[in-house]
Formats: structure tokens, C-alpha cells, sequence
């Protein structure tokens, strides 16, 4: 099946957002963020992108942001993309994490704007995508 | 007394930070939240990237109050005043944030915060890293 889609929660200036309930975690398909702009001045980036990842399953897992498509003779955005995959590891000790920013010339897929995000097998719990202005 | 010191965990680019424990509100003295005063645009912690993480447990809706900042110097927005915002019990929190410089810095650049009710409520302070 395809990714499931992480929807964005947007952290406005001087104003309170309520905890959103977050999407469940979807391993076996992986999950995916949409972070197309057609507005000028254009949305926020990868960069002003902050993943909250609450686990249940009571051990440590890790979650892996895919490497984007870019540089050398591939066509896209992400130029860095020859560094890799990013995995981090979500501990049970502290019930998960946050990621980011991440590096859009590192992550970005590659005509579509998209996060690509996979998660270790048993993983159990939530994702929240936030994305706020990084500076006023 | 003087107010309660809440320090802020930084977010690092490309890696994951362990979900803070959080602190528990200090409804009686408020908070304080010690952030260098800077000068520059682009500075490493500056209050435009800070994010405040309420929880509240409680069975009703609490209010957290960023003071407006003092000062021509620090806070040249400061006369727009006080922002007081509703902590849902529904939701079981949210986020404040980010904030505006000019209106919230203190002399020495630090935001205080206070709280209507500290019963089942904590408080994470988190600074956004700074952009590549």
C-alpha cells in the first residue's frame, strides 16, 4: 500500500495550538509528509519542520527519514542526498522524541515535495508533524 | 519569592531529542525563562524561536500569560501588552509559540510566564535550532 500521510499542524506566532492528537504510526506502509507550497512567499521547509514521535510499544525503536533524490547525475532537489538515510532512535524511557529541523537538501523526494519516513518493526504509537516559521 | 528558572531544551537539526519530563508550573512566583539577550538577527536562542509545551491534566481550562516585555531597549513592542492564552484540559495542553521578540523580551532579554493554576500542569521550554 501506499504511505500514510502525516497531516501539518501550524505553530502560529503568539498564539496557543492545542495538542494535537497525533496519527497513528502506519510501519508497515511507512508514512509520508506533504510540504508543497504554491504561495509566495513559499510555505515552510523541511528546516521549520518538528516531528513529535510518542511510542507505546516499551522499547527503544528507531525511525528512519529516507534520504531524498538529488545530486551527482539524479535529478532533484536534494543535492546532499549521497549522505543517507537518518536513523534516530525513539526510547521507551522517555516515551519517544522529537526530530528536527531536517536538512531539505538532504530529505527532499523528488518532484513531489515529500518527506519520506519508515519505522522500525513493532513500533507502536503516534506522529505529529509541526511546522512554524523559524524566524518573524 | 522570585521566580521559578525554566531553562529550554534545543531541538538539533537532524537528529532526535528524548521528550523532556516536563516542569511543574509555578502558579504562585511564575516563571522566567533566561534567554541571552541579542543584538543580532539570526542569533542562535532568540525568543522568536522559543516554544512553550503546557500540559494540563486538570479538569478545567487554565491560562498561561506571557508578560509583555519591559524596556525601549529590549522590547520596543512591550506597550501591545500581555498575551494570555487558554490551555485547553480537552486537548490536555498545546503549544504557545513561537514568540515575538519585541514584544516579550525582559531588560535582560528573558520571557516570564505566568499561570492562572498549576494543579496537573507542566511547562517544556523548547528553542527551535537555528536555520542552515
Amino acid at each position: 500500500m501506499a504511505r500514510t500521510q502525516i497531516l501539518l499542524t501550524t505553530l502560529t506566532r503568539n498564539v496557543m495550538t492545542d495538542i494535537p492528537a497525533g496519527t497513528a504510526i502506519d510501519q508497515a506502509n511507512g508514512m509520508y509528509i506533504d510540504l508543497t507550497s504554491t504561495s509566495i512567499p513559499a510555505g515552510p521547509g523541511s528546516e521549520n519542520l518538528t516531528l513529535e514521535i510518542r511510542t507505546t510499544n516499551g522499547a527503544d525503536k528507531t525511525v528512519t527519514i529516507k534520504t531524498g533524490v538529488g545530486g551527482s547525475v539524479n535529478y532533484g532537489p536534494a543535492f546532499r542526498s549521497g549522505i543517507g538515510d537518518l536513523v534516530l532512535t525513539a526510547h521507551a524511557a522517555s516515551g519517544g522524541g522529537v526530530v528536527g529541523g531536517l536538512e531539505s537538501a538532504r530529505f527532499m523526494q523528488a518532484t513531489n515535495n515529500q518527506i519520506y519516513i519508515d519505522f522500525q518493526s513493532g513500533i507502536t504509537g503516534t506522529i505529529t508533524a509541526f511546522v512554524g516559521k523559524g524566524h518573524q | 519569592m522570585s521566580r521559578t528558572t525554566l531553562s529550554y531544551t534545543i531541538w538539533t537539526e537532524n537528529n532526535v531529542t528524548n521528550l523532556p519530563s516536563g516542569t511543574n508550573a509555578d502558579a504562585s512566583n511564575g516563571m522566567n525563562i533566561p534567554v541571552p539577550k541579542v543584538s543580532t538577527p539570526g542569533a542562535t536562542d532568540a525568543i522568536d524561536r522559543l516554544m512553550l509545551y503546557v500540559s494540563n491534566g486538570d479538569s478545567a481550562d487554565h491560562t498561561v500569560t506571557v508578560r509583555g516585555g519591559t524596556g525601549t531597549a529590549a522590547s520596543t513592542r512591550g506597550g501591545t501588552g500581555d498575551l494570555a492564552v487558554t490551555v485547553s484540559h480537552t486537548a490536555g495542553g498545546g503549544w504557545i509559540g513561537p514568540l515575538e521578540t519585541n514584544r516579550f523580551a525582559q531588560n535582560d532579554g528573558s520571557v516570564n510566564v505566568d499561570f492562572s493554576s498549576a494543579t496537573s500542569s507542566q511547562i517544556t521550554a523548547y528553542m527551535w535550532p537555528t536555520r542552515w
